[in-house]
């Protein structure tokens, strides 16, 4: 009877657990892609459909939810990864070009104010008082 | 001499636009002060009108406010526990008290939920503190995330 008991124990807190688990796994998944730059609201509306089912014991529907949950949080983690490299690159390359706009006018800015100057003043004729 | 001050008035605004470019893609995210909300909404979805006198066994309706602050998407436990007052509540530790139930949901940054829930009380007693506590998923398991709130509550044996 004892036995009987532990195992009918063992059969409730099993799949509990089990889903317990999913659902985590699949939260750290949304977590990274959000991390890598992924807009995950959709990925987490789903999130809490598979809580729901499973809270209602809609287990295996609740699983492959999940198990949705996963995949596509994956593949925009990897997506988020490669725009983020690419918008990286850009700043860093946009910074790079203000930087050596600054060099440039450093160096040989006077240059071309003075020829800037004398361009916008042609034809100037100074006058006796 | 004036394209000096110009030359050096150039060269610092390109330098400010170089830093503020670099600020903007690697660090525009960053959030100062992170927080979440709980919150504990009386049957009409509103503070107050929370119920004070139950039978043993009796469901009365609640709803839960949650909402997300944290700069990142948050999974939250909440756990209701029953105790009574001569078990204070702490914002540092879990209430030792047993769990009547938990409520899950998963929040995106700047959002909230509002959960309907239904709760009964198994025992009687006077002064019985329901306590609604906020946990936290941290990537190893559920954390007390210090946000706690409670109901006073009479409840009686059933004629």
């Amino acid at each position: 009877m004892k036995r009987l008991a532990v195992f009918l124990l063992i059969g409730l807190l099993v799949p509990m657990v089990s889903a317990q688990v999913s659902v985590e796994e699949a939260f750290m998944a949304v977590e990274a892609a959000e991390a890598a730059g992924a807009d995950v609201s959709g990925l987490v509306d789903e999130l809490n459909q598979a809580i729901l089912l499973f809270e209602s014991g809609e287990t295996g529907e609740a699983e492959d939810v999940v198990e949705g949950v996963i995949v596509q949080a994956q593949m925009l983690q990897v997506r988020a990864e490669r725009q983020g490299l690419r918008e990286g690159l850009v700043a860093v390359a946009v910074a790079g070009l203000f930087v050596g706009a600054a060099v440039v006018v450093w160096l040989r800015g006077d240059r071309w104010f003075w020829r800037l100057w004398g361009y916008t003043k042609r034809g100037f004729v100074v006058r006796e008082p | 001499m004036i394209d000096e001050d110009i030359r050096t008035v150039l060269v610092g605004l390109l330098l400010v636009l170089a830093g503020f470019t670099v600020f903007q893609a690697f660090f525009a995210d960053r959030v100062v002060e992170p927080f979440s909300e709980l919150g504990i909404l009386g049957p009409g979805m509103k503070i107050g009108d929370y119920p004070r006198e139950l039978v043993v066994g009796e469901e009365f309706d609640l709803f839960l406010y949650l909402g997300n602050h944290m700069g990142s998407v948050e999974y939250y436990r909440v756990y209701v526990k029953l105790g009574d007052r001569g078990l204070n509540v702490s914002d540092t530790e879990p209430y030792a008290a047993p769990v009547l139930a938990s409520y899950d949901a998963v929040l995106v940054d700047e959002s909230n939920a509002t959960i309907p829930i239904s709760l009964s009380i198994p025992e009687s007693g006077v002064n019985l503190r329901l306590v609604f506590e906020m946990h936290r998923f941290d990537g190893l398991g559920f954390v007390y995330h210090e946000r706690w709130n409670q109901l006073w509550l009479n409840v009686t044996e059933p004629q």
